[in-house]
């Protein structure tokens, strides 16, 4: 219904003209502005004071000095930034693969017709309307040495005199990403299994008279049936869990030592504890270059599924 | 003939067996799956066993009859009277209400606009929302909290409503974008074609179709509000002004031994999530499923 003016009046602009000058154009930036404004302030102008305080010595209280581009060229031989790095990309790829194995899993067992199919799947949605910060206490708990079920177990069932789950550098990073997955499991089952609704049931029926197994029925059906679902699901996944900060923070702080250390972490510790505004903001600008590298090169490889039409 | 018989025993014993076998197998599901959702929900019972009454997991299993006999809710009420659980609960209902609500009025046009129209720049807008996603939170805290230092919102619960709105309104527009997409082309043409404004078209004739999409929208931009921990933890110093989860992050230390007041408190953050799940439950699982799977 986009009125083009050129048709008005009696001649042809060049499409970008009309494009630019419908009603429909107008009106679509007209309801956009509300939200570019908002976002403008505070998002996109913190970003850049950001950016640009990464070039400053600050500590939050006097002058900023100008100190270039020293805090990169310091970040790049840092062996710590770099471990820190790694945990944090372990973190984050790791548990979202894990949690979207799972789900399908949970979504395979689900997909089937059963009595009490949907107080089953309302069941496990449960640890998704659990807050991060009760989910980070009540782990703390489970993984405590003396008092928690998890070594309860392992002493019932003869296996060892308990783990130091999150208390020792070998585990804790494993033990966290452990809550982490119980709590974002439900959200690939869910997806899955609206994806598997949606492929018609003929499909197997013609797959089973042509003789497949039903292994390559799922590999040759369900699976690239449930990709379009998988690619949008595991972006935002990963995004948020290079993000995530909650379960880290409040269940070992980053430690023992920084064996479970991630960068929002580490980039919190640095601004607002040792004072060194300028050199967590270069940190969180290095983290911003990494996910925006895997964000926009996944954009680009699935640019179908994701719907950039 | 004989054999014929024969034949038809070995039918009916093979017809027999083939049931005995889908019984088997269905008990075999049930079995696995109601036993996998007990693995899974068992941190929640044992988050609830230790609020009623502290206990160890060995002494739980020697003797629950003792556990059973000791229980109460008196950790509920010390978290209630002697903590300022009660303030970091009131300030979290407040502030993601708030944002809730702020974003949705703002991502309601957007999301129209973007799912919607078509103009030139619409994609390059809808990559940009899926762009501040990737914007990591401790980034933009760092200047937000030196700007709200210079502005004395520092400490201001309204304040961090308008924080909150860098991360739920670009998810409030994404998610409610695609339903939007998925409306008929020709709903609002109709109303225009009888003369009504696009902006009237939408208010009458869009806003209330899209009610039910607008409510799950909500639903989730309220839960990453009230999950929200970083902004709060530097933006607000006061501890009566501080949310649920900064609060009870502090708390740990404090209360280490009171295992039951903090599966108490807990429980309590948890609760107003729980009552929005049982009640909206089929929107929040049509919104989960057809958000990514429309987008």
């Amino acid at each position: 219904m986009a009125t083009k003016i050129g048709e008005l009046r009696g001649f042809e602009l060049p499409r970008e003209y009309y494009h630019w000058l419908s009603k429909e154009s107008v009106w679509g930036w007209l309801f956009l502005l509300p939200s570019l404004i908002a976002l403008g302030l505070v998002s996109v102008y913190p970003l850049l004071r950001g950016i640009y305080l990464s070039f400053f010595e600050y500590d939050g209280i006097g002058e900023p000095q100008w100190v270039g581009l020293d805090h990169y060229a310091f970040i790049l031989g840092w062996t710590e930034f770099w471990l820190i790095m790694r945990n944090t990309l372990v973190w984050a790829f790791a548990s979202v693969v894990i949690m979207a194995l799972i789900g399908l899993g949970f979504a395979i067992l689900l997909n089937r017709d059963f009595r009490g199919r949907s107080i089953a799947t309302t069941l496990l949605l449960l640890p998704w309307a659990i807050p991060f910060i009760s989910i980070a206490l009540n782990w703390r708990l489970l993984y405590n040495f003396e008092l928690g079920p998890l070594n309860g177990f392992l002493r019932l069932a003869g296996i060892s005199e308990g783990l130091p789950w999150i208390a020792s550098s070998r585990y804790a990073l494993f033990s966290i990403m452990l809550a982490w997955v119980w709590r974002n499991f439900p959200f690939f089952m869910l997806t899955f299994l609206a994806g598997m609704k949606g492929i018609p049931g003929d499909l197997y029926e013609a797959a089973h008279v042509d003789g497949s197994s039903r292994i390559d029925s799922f590999r040759h059906i369900t699976l690239p049936f449930l990709q379009p679902v998988a690619v949008v699901m595991t972006l935002l996944m990963s995004l948020w869990s290079l993000n995530h900060f909650t379960l880290i923070y409040v269940m070992t702080g980053g430690g023992p030592g920084n064996s479970s250390m991630v960068l929002p972490v580490y980039i919190y510790e640095r601004a607002f504890h040792l004072g060194e505004m300028g050199l967590a903001s270069a940190i969180a600008v290095a983290m911003l270059a990494v996910m925006l590298t895997y964000g926009l090169i996944y954009l680009r490889l699935y640019r179908e599924d994701v719907g950039g039409k | 003939m004989a054999t014929d018989t024969h034949t038809t025993s070995e039918e009916s014993t093979g017809f027999l067996t083939e049931r005995r076998a889908d019984l088997a197998r269905r008990a075999g599901f049930h079995a696995l799956l109601w036993s996998l959702i007990a693995i899974v929900l068992s941190p929640v019972l044992w988050m609830f066993i230790v609020s009623v009454n502290q206990i160890g997991f060995q002494s739980f299993i020697d003797d629950p009859a003792a556990w059973a006999a000791g229980a109460d809710f008196s950790a509920y009420f010390r978290v209630w009277y002697e903590s300022d659980f009660p303030y970091w609960f009131r300030n979290s209902l407040i502030v993601s209400l708030g944002a809730t609500a702020l974003s949705i009025g703002v991502c309601t046009l957007g999301a129209y606009s973007i799912g919607r129209l078509r103009y030139k720049g619409r994609t390059a807008m809808a990559t940009f929302l899926l762009i501040t996603q990737m914007f990591p939170a401790v980034l933009l805290a760092i200047p937000l909290f030196l700007v709200f230092q210079d502005l004395g919102l520092v400490n201001s619960l309204s304040g961090l409503v308008i924080a909150y709105v860098a991360f739920t309104l670009p998810f409030a527009i994404w998610m409610l974008r695609g339903f939007y997409e998925n409306l008929p082309q020709s709903l609002e043409e109709a109303a225009m074609i009888d003369g009504s404004t696009r902006l009237g078209a939408v208010v009458r004739v869009i806003l209330p179709l899209s009610a039910p999409a607008i409510a799950t929208t909500a639903i989730f931009t309220w839960v990453l509000a009230w999950n929200e921990f970083i902004f709060a933890l530097v933006l607000i110093n006061d501890s009566q002004q501080q949310t649920l989860p900064p609060g009870m992050g502090e708390w740990v230390g404090q209360f280490a031994l009171n295992w039951d007041m903090l599966m108490a408190g807990a429980i309590g953050a948890t609760l107003p999530m729980l009552i929005v799940f049982f009640l909206l439950q089929n929107y929040i699982v049509k919104g989960l499923a057809e958000g990514a799977v429309k987008s």
